[in-house]
C-alpha cells in the first residue's frame, strides 16, 4: 500500500514555508477560529514539540 | 525433536537479548533438540517501521478524520488533548515519516550513525514513526522501551481482554501475518515464550493463542524473569491455561532441557523441576525447586539465526552473562538476587575470554555489554589482564558495585586498557544513613574516590541513584542532587529512578523496620508486584516524585549527554557506548560531538531565510500549552511505571473532570525536514518566518510589527535562527 497520492492529498499537504501570509498549510477549522489581522498579540514564542524532550528517565532505566 | 524459541515483542531494538541465544546454546550442548530462534521484537519493529505498514497506519488515522473533528470544537478536554498531540503531528509529517522511513533505518544501521547530525535526524524520525503506528491504536503505545495498552498487565482480567482486542493490539494482526506463517512452516513440537518485561506479557501470551488455535497440543511454554514475578499469579487465572501447557520459574535451562523430553515421550510433566504446570484432572501444580546449573558447565551462547543485521545500531554489541545472581546480594529494595538463581556463580576467567574471542571471531564484532549484576572484584582485577593476554581487541561496558578496596588506579587502568569504556555503579544516595539503611555497604565520599580514579583512567561513569527510599528527607535526596552536580566533571551519566516497593524485596519483608506504615493493595491488580505505600517519615509519594523531576530537570541542564535532544541516553542500551567507542574517550566525544560550534555560522547573515526543509501546520489550538498541559498531568500520575506507565480509564476520566477544557488559540507546528525537530510557533513568530525569503534585512522582515513589539520580532529571528529554522547564507547543507 502507498501513501494516499492525488490533488486532493496534494491541497492538504503542509507546504514549504516561504510566502508571506501563506505561511502554512490549514489542519481545517483553523481558520474559521482566527479572522485574518485580528488576534494577533505579538508574542514571539517558538517551544519545541517533540516530544522526546519530555521523556522520562524511567522509561528507559529497564531496558 | 523441534523446537522454536520467541523473544515476543517489546524488548529494545538496538541488540539482540542473552535469553535465547542462551537455551539454544545449552539445548545444543545437551544434544536434545533443533532449535530455531525467533526475535519477534526486533521483527515486529522492522515491520512496523516500513514504508508498507506505515502507510497502511498513515491511511487509517486519516480515514478516522480525528483532527479535523478536533478542530471543530469548542474546548478540548485533557483526551482530546493528548489526541490532538498525535494527530497534529502525523498530519505534517505523516507522509515524509513514511517516505523516508528507509533511510532512517540506513543511517542507525551503517556508517552514517556516527555522523550526529544524521543520528538525530534518524532517531527522531523513528520516533515519529513509532507515534504514527501507535496512533492506529490509540491509547496503545509502542515506543523504543515500551509497549503500553490500556488494558494494564497489573490486572489479569485486563490481559486476557487484550488479546482479542484487535483494535488496540497491533500484535494480533502483526502474528497471524508474520509470525504464524514462520511457525507453522517450522511445525515445532514444542514453543517457549522468553519473558523479560512487562511489556513483552500482552504480546506474549497474544501469540501463544494464535499458536494454539492453530496446533492445540503442541507444548508451549513461557519463562524468563518477568515470570519469576508474576507466574504464580498467573497461574490463577484459569484463562492462561487455553494458552500455556507450563510456565518455568528461575534459570531456563535445565527446564527446558527436561521439557523436550516430556514433549519426547521421555519422562513425565509433573518430573520437570521448576515449573508451574495444570495437570489432567485441571489442578494448578508447582513442582519442586532445583539448584541452578553451574555457569561453568554452560557453552558460550549462540546467536546464530537471528536477525543481526536488522537491530538499530551500526555495530554488534553482544550481551554476555559471565556471572550471574549478585555477589553481595545484600541491598534492602533489589530483587534480582532472588529471582535468578538463586545464588551467585560465575564463569572462569579464561571462560570469559574464550566468549569474547568465539563470539567475536563468529559474528564480526569487538563489542560486548556483560550483562551481569555487578563486576565481581575477581574478575574487576584478573579479566584485564586475561583480555590482554589473549591478544583480544575488545570493547567492553558492565555494572559494577563501589568496590572502594577494589578499585584501585593500577585495576582501574587496566580495566581501561582492556577495552573497558563505561562502567556504571549503584551510588543510590549521598546520604550515609540512606545507604546504611539499604544495606548497600558503601560510603559515599570513599565512592567518590573511586569514580575519580575511574574518571582518571579514561572510563565513562554512569551514576545509579534511587529517590523517596522510605524514610529519605527531602534534604537528604537534595544533597545526593547537590554532590552529583559539583562533581559532574566526574560522571558521565545519572540513571534516577523512584523508589518502588516491591513484594519480593526485603524492605517489603520488614517494612515496619523502614517506618512503611501503610501498603496500598488494588483487589483488581491481581498480578501487582509493585505497591503503593505510605511512610511514617520522610518525604511522600508525591514529594519523591516531585523530587525526582526535580533531579532530572538538573541533569537535563547540567550534563551534555541529557541536553538539547538527549537521543545518545534515549537509545541507552548501546548507542552511547558505541560512540564513546568511537572517539575513544569521553573527552573526545564531548569535543567532538556533543559540544562541537554548530555547523551554522553567525546567527542568520544579513537575509534571512526560512529553511527550505521547513514545513508548517497552522493550527486552531495552541499546541505548546497542550504539551504542557499533557507532560504535567502525566508527570503528576503516581504510577510505578515499571509495569504500565499508560494512564488506564480510570484516570483519563478523572483528568477529564479536573483538567480545565482548553478553549481555542491559534498556533503553528513546524516540522524541519533536514533535522527532524519539531516545534511550535505562536502566530506573530511564524508570521516573522514567513517574512524570512532571503531578500530582506531583519529590519525589513520586522517593520510590518508595530514598533512596541519590533525589538522582540528581532530577538524572535535570532532564535529562529537558533532552531535553525532560519538559515544564514553560509549554511552548510547536509
Amino acid at each position: 500500500m502507498k501513501p494516499k497520492e492525488g490533488k486532493e492529498r496534494e491541497e492538504s499537504e503542509p507546504r514549504p514555508v516561504d510566502r508571506e501570509g501563506d505561511a502554512s498549510a490549514s489542519a481545517g477549522g483553523a481558520g474559521k477560529k482566527r479572522e485574518p489581522g485580528k488576534g494577533l498579540d505579538y508574542e514571539f514564542k517558538i517551544a519545541p514539540a517533540d516530544p522526546k524532550n519530555a521523556f522520562d528517565f524511567e522509561d528507559v532505566a529497564d531496558k | 525433536m523441534k523446537v522454536a524459541l520467541v523473544f515476543p515483542p517489546q524488548g529494545h531494538f538496538t541488540q539482540p537479548y542473552l535469553s535465547l541465544p542462551t537455551l539454544t546454546a545449552y539445548l545444543h550442548q545437551e544434544g536434545l533438540a533443533d532449535v530455531t530462534q525467533i526475535d519477534a521484537s526486533i521483527e515486529a519493529y522492522d515491520r512496523f517501521l516500513s514504508p508498507e505498514r506505515l502507510a497502511r497506519s498513515l491511511e487509517r488515522v486519516r480515514a478516522g478524520g480525528g483532527l479535523a473533528s478536533l478542530e471543530a470544537k469548542d474546548a478540548l478536554r485533557y483526551t482530546e488533548m493528548e489526541r490532538y498531540q498525535a494527530l497534529s503531528e502525523i498530519e505534517l509529517l505523516g507522509d515524509e515519516v513514511v517516505a523516508r522511513i528507509d533511510e532512517a533505518k540506513r543511517v542507525l544501521r551503517g556508517e552514517e550513525f556516527y555522523d550526529y547530525e544524521r543520528y538525530l535526524w534518524a532517531g527522531r524520525t523513528v520516533e515519529q514513526a513509532l507515534r504514527l503506528f501507535s496512533a492506529q491504536y490509540a491509547p496503545s503505545r509502542l515506543t523504543a522501551h515500551g509497549f503500553v495498552m490500556r488494558h494494564r498487565v497489573e490486572r489479569s482480567a485486563d490481559v486476557v481482554a487484550a488479546l482479542d482486542d484487535e483494535r488496540e493490539n497491533p500484535f494480533i494482526e502483526y502474528f497471524r501475518e508474520h509470525t504464524m506463517p514462520r511457525l507453522m512452516e517450522l511445525d515445532p513440537d514444542l514453543v517457549g515464550l522468553s519473558l523479560t518485561f512487562p511489556s513483552q506479557a500482552i504480546p506474549a501470551l497474544t501469540l501463544a493463542k494464535q499458536i494454539k488455535a492453530w496446533k492445540p497440543d503442541v507444548h508451549v511454554t513461557a519463562g524468563g524473569g518477568l515470570l519469576a514475578y508474576t507466574a504464580e499469579k498467573l497461574a490463577r487465572r484459569p484463562e492462561v491455561w487455553s494458552l500455556l501447557d507450563s510456565m518455568v520459574l528461575l534459570e531456563g535451562e535445565r527446564p527446558l532441557g527436561e521439557l523436550c523430553e516430556v514433549v519426547a515421550g521421555e519422562r513425565e510433566l509433573g518430573s520437570v523441576t521448576n515449573l508451574i504446570y495444570r495437570d489432567a484432572t485441571g489442578e494448578v501444580r508447582k513442582t519442586p525447586q532445583r539448584e541452578p546449573l553451574d555457569i561453568k558447565r554452560l557453552p558460550t551462547p549462540e546467536f546464530d539465526g537471528l536477525p543481526l543485521d536488522r537491530y538499530l545500531s551500526p555495530d554488534l554489541v553482544l550481551p554476555l552473562a559471565i556471572t550471574r545472581g549478585c555477589y553481595w546480594g545484600k541491598c534492602v529494595f533489589c530483587t534480582l538476587y532472588t529471582v535468578i538463581g538463586p545464588g551467585y556463580r560465575g564463569r572462569t576467567i579464561e571462560q570469559a575470554v574464550e566468549d569474547m574471542r568465539v563470539l567475536g571471531e563468529r559474528h564480526g564484532t569487538r563489542s560486548f555489554y556483560l550483562a551481569i549484576e555487578d563486576l565481581p572484584p575477581n574478575m574487576a582485577k584478573a579479566l584485564p589482564r586475561a583480555i590482554l593476554d589473549a591478544g583480544l581487541d575488545v570493547s567492553w561496558w558492565c555494572d559494577a558495585r563501589l568496590e572502594h578496596d577494589v578499585f584501585d588506579q593500577q585495576v582501574c587502568d587496566d580495566l581501561a586498557a582492556s577495552g573497558c569504556k563505561r562502567i556504571a555503579f549503584g551510588y543510590e544516595s549521598s546520604s550515609k544513613r540512606v545507604l546504611d539503611r539499604m544495606c548497600k555497604g558503601i560510603d559515599p565520599d570513599a565512592s567518590l574516590d573511586l569514580v575519580r580514579r575511574v574518571r582518571k583512567a579514561g572510563i565513562s561513569v554512569t551514576l545509579y541513584v534511587m529517590v523517596g527510599f522510605p524514610t529519605e528527607t527531602r534534604e537528604e535526596a537534595r544533597g545526593t542532587l547537590d554532590t552529583i552536580l559539583a562533581h559532574r566533571d566526574l560522571i558521565q551519566e545519572v540513571s534516577v529512578r523512584v523508589f518502588y516497593l516491591d513484594e519480593s524485596s526485603e524492605i517489603f519483608r520488614r517494612r515496619e523496620e523502614f517506618d512503611i506504615v501503610a501498603v496500598h493493595d488494588d483487589p483488581r491488580a491481581d498480578l501487582q508486584v509493585y505497591y503503593d505505600f505510605e511512610t511514617g517519615s520522610g518525604m511522600s509519594r508525591r514529594e519523591a516524585r516531585a523530587c525526582y523531576l526535580e533531579f532530572t530537570e538538573a541533569l537535563r541542564s547540567h550534563f551534555p549527554v541529557f541536553q538539547s535532544t538527549n537521543m545518545l541516553y534515549h537509545e541507552l542500551k548501546s548507542h552511547y557506548f558505541l560512540y564513546l567507542d568511537r572517539h575513544g574517550t569521553w573527552e573526545a566525544l564531548l569535543e567532538n560531538v556533543l559540544e562541537r560550534p554548530e555547523s551554522v555560522d553567525g546567527p542568520y547573515g544579513d537575509r534571512p531565510r526560512v529553511g527550505e526543509a521547513v514545513r508548517s501546520l497552522e493550527l486552531g489550538f495552541d499546541r505548546s500549552r497542550i504539551d504542557e498541559i499533557v507532560a504535567r498531568e502525566f508527570s503528576a500520575a503516581l504510577r510505578p511505571r515499571y509495569q504500565s506507565d499508560l494512564l488506564d480509564d480510570e484516570d483519563l476520566e478523572r483528568l477529564d473532570r479536573e483538567v480545565a477544557p482548553l478553549e481555542p488559540s491559534p498556533s503553528v507546528l513546524v516540522h524541519d525536514r533536514r533535522t527532524g525537530e519539531l516545534h511550535t510557533l505562536t502566530p506573530a513568530a511564524a508570521l516573522v518566518l514567513g517574512r524570512c525569503d532571503g531578500s530582506r534585512t531583519p529590519e525589513q522582515v520586522v517593520e510590518v510589527v508595530p514598533e512596541p513589539h519590533r525589538e522582540a520580532a528581532l530577538a524572535c529571528i535570532e532564535e529562529l535562527s537558533r532552531a535553525k529554522l532560519v538559515e544564514s547564507r553560509t549554511v552548510e547543507t547536509t
